[in-house]
């Protein structure tokens, strides 16, 4: 069977600077990876490289068995969508309008792309803005609005491809509430055969809600397993150059990072 | 889902209350664009001199070879005008991107001289559709030139500059001047009247042919529109956005640039430079439908053609029988407009 996604050995590099170096991973249909990793350590560039933004120095990415930049960019939007970190749409869109330009890549008719809209929206709880123009919204909407939109272009598998989606710190923004409502969305969908990687900075968030972490430093894999191998003290603590505690959650039972 | 459906219910109406709205206004200002004048006409001589009745007096030339070229001149360069202003918006992902502001005039204008002054030293006839298609290719390419360097120049991975975009503007169109500028220098008595002549442009020139040409490149913009709809919409949102969405991204950014470039071009050949109708009327259709540029930008088009048609008929019989400038007139309505929205901008930036 091949993988949804899997990348071997990939290296960016941008005027002479290494920013990731040879990073291995796969994805599986209906698995949540969190890539975590301080600051500068090309959290962003991988997932760029695989989203066809930056293209790779060396090694590869493959997307449903084919490398990534043999798809076409009609063909690969069916069945990949991708979340970037900076979302600069100033033109007044309502909020309906911007979700259903996740849709473009479809022609899958009126009925069919307002339905699935409606349900991206009810999912991340912005279905009552349906009809506020986008600028008007505050950081945590836009960014719960643009995830809804970015859902809308895969929601049903209308391609026979496996569909793949891409995060970028989705929940920067938000409040403790719509973090959890978010993390809570992406795994439902994740859970209807779609594969996520995402880009987070709350580690105990990503351990609550991934199935695989990918610990980046320097570029570099420094580690890449379930949450429980991934996120232990001493681990944690290099990987920021702080001290850490990591206890389990007395209920759920994953790992949750304490600083002092 | 009930206050979604309203708000969708709403705009849409919007579009086809704006759409009929835009139609009659344009009937109603074609009609007026060939009634005033310096000489007044009734409307049934009009109407007789357009079917090609015989009339006494002048009337029927009046109508037949002044006024009717005229006005189909007027509408055609406003509609490619607003057009291109909704595109480069669009493109620049700004509302506030104008082919004058940011240049392409300019640019266009020392394309045209340029093919004036070469056109002149090959001893090429310059008269007819044939020497205004020349004028119309140096425009054209001038303006290419210009809006591609602009672009680079001001746009990055996160978005139009717009201080650089416009600042961008004021160093082409200080170099435009500067070129036209040698060009006179070195011009001798014939060139430099052609090119005087021209550079005030305007709408008198007006003709059949150039009515022809603009309404070719009218022709082209209007169907173009529909492939390019849903693709400037998506890039709005960004342009690694766009691409996500899988929109062939540098493609759609070249055949844009080569279609304003040659609306502009066309504008600035058959008509010289008329600011401002490309920043006023896309806005003002924006205000009233939304972004969405399958409906913006046909219904910039009309609104284009009525503005220009009503900023010349102005022009014609304000101090008639002498004639302002309509650029003139445009700009009188476009500056002010200009400076409101530059004290708004934090709205949308």
């Amino acid at each position: 069977m091949t993988r949804l996604l899997d990348v071997e050995n990939l290296s960016v590099r941008i005027d002479r600077a290494e920013l990731v170096n040879g990073v291995s991973f796969a994805v599986e249909p209906g698995e949540v990876l969190a890539i975590i990793g301080p600051n500068g350590a090309g959290k962003t560039t991988v997932l760029r490289a695989i989203s066809g933004d930056l293209s790779p120095s060396a090694g590869q990415a493959r997307f449903n068995g084919r490398p990534l930049p043999d798809w076409s960019p009609a063909e690969r939007a069916l069945a990949l969508a991708v979340l970037t970190q900076s979302n600069p749409l100033t033109f007044a869109f309502t909020v309906a309008e911007v979700v259903g330009l996740g849709r473009t890549p479809h022609s899958t008719g009126v009925v069919i792309d307002d339905q699935v809209c409606h349900d991206a929206m009810e999912a991340l709880d912005v279905a009552h803005l349906a009809g506020r123009f986008y600028p008007s919204l505050s950081g945590g909407e836009k960014q719960r609005v643009q995830l809804a939109r970015v859902m809308a272009q895969i929601w049903r598998p209308d391609s026979t491809a496996d569909r793949l989606l891409l995060l970028d710190e989705p929940v920067t923004s938000l409040d403790l509430g719509h973090q959890r409502q978010l993390m809570q969305a992406v795994r439902t969908f994740a859970d209807s055969g779609v594969g996520v990687v995402m880009v987070v900075h709350d580690i105990s968030l990503a351990a609550a809600y991934s199935d695989h972490l990918l610990a980046l430093n320097k570029g570099q894999r420094v580690a890449y397993g379930p949450p429980e191998q991934v996120v232990t003290q001493s681990l944690i603590g290099e990987l920021f150059g702080t001290e850490v505690e990591v206890i389990r959650h007395p209920r759920t039972g994953k790992p949750v990072v304490l600083a002092d | 889902m009930a206050a979604l459906a309203h708000q969708i219910d709403r705009r849409l109406s919007r579009r086809r209350q704006s759409l009929w709205l835009l139609s009659l206004a344009l009937l109603v200002s074609f009609v007026l664009a060939l009634l005033l004048g310096s000489v007044s006409l009734a409307s049934l001589d009009v109407a007789r001199a357009l079917l090609g009745l015989e009339l006494p007096g002048y009337t029927a030339q009046i109508i037949q070879s002044i006024r009717l070229p005229r006005a189909l001149l007027a509408a055609g360069v406003g509609a490619i005008l607003a057009i291109c202003g909704a595109i480069l918006q669009g493109l620049f992902r700004n509302p506030l991107a104008d082919p004058s502001l940011i240049g392409v005039t300019a640019g266009a204008s020392v394309g045209a001289s340029l093919m004036i002054v070469l056109g002149a030293s090959l001893g090429g006839a310059l008269g007819g559709l044939a020497g205004m298609s020349l004028v119309s290719i140096g425009a054209f390419l001038g303006g290419l030139l210009t809006v591609w360097l602009v672009y680079r120049v001001a746009t990055g991975i996160n978005g139009t500059s717009v201080a650089t975009m416009l600042l961008m503007g004021i160093a082409v169109s200080a170099l435009s001047a500067s070129m036209t500028g040698l060009m006179d220098y070195f011009a001798d008595n014939e060139m430099l009247r052609r090119m005087s002549l021209w550079r005030m442009g305007g709408l008198d020139g007006a003709n059949y042919p150039r009515a022809l040409l603009a309404g070719a490149v009218l022709a082209l913009l209007l169907f173009t529109i529909p492939a390019f709809g849903r693709a400037l919409n998506t890039l709005l949102l960004g342009e690694s956005q766009a691409r996500h969405l899988g929109i062939d991204v540098e493609r759609l950014k070249t055949r844009l640039i080569v279609l304003v470039a040659a609306g502009v071009g066309m504008a600035v050949a058959v008509s010289g430079s008329i600011a401002f109708v490309g920043l006023v009327v896309p806005h003002m259709v924006r205000l009233w439908v939304g972004p969405d540029h399958r409906i913006l930008l046909p219904l910039s088009a009309l609104g284009g053609a009525v503005l220009l048609l009503l900023a010349d008929t102005f022009a014609r019989t304000a101090l008639a029988p002498a004639e302002l400038p309509v650029g003139l007139v445009t700009a009188l309505l476009g500056a002010p407009f200009f400076i409101s929205l530059l004290r708004r901008r934090r709205d949308f930036e």
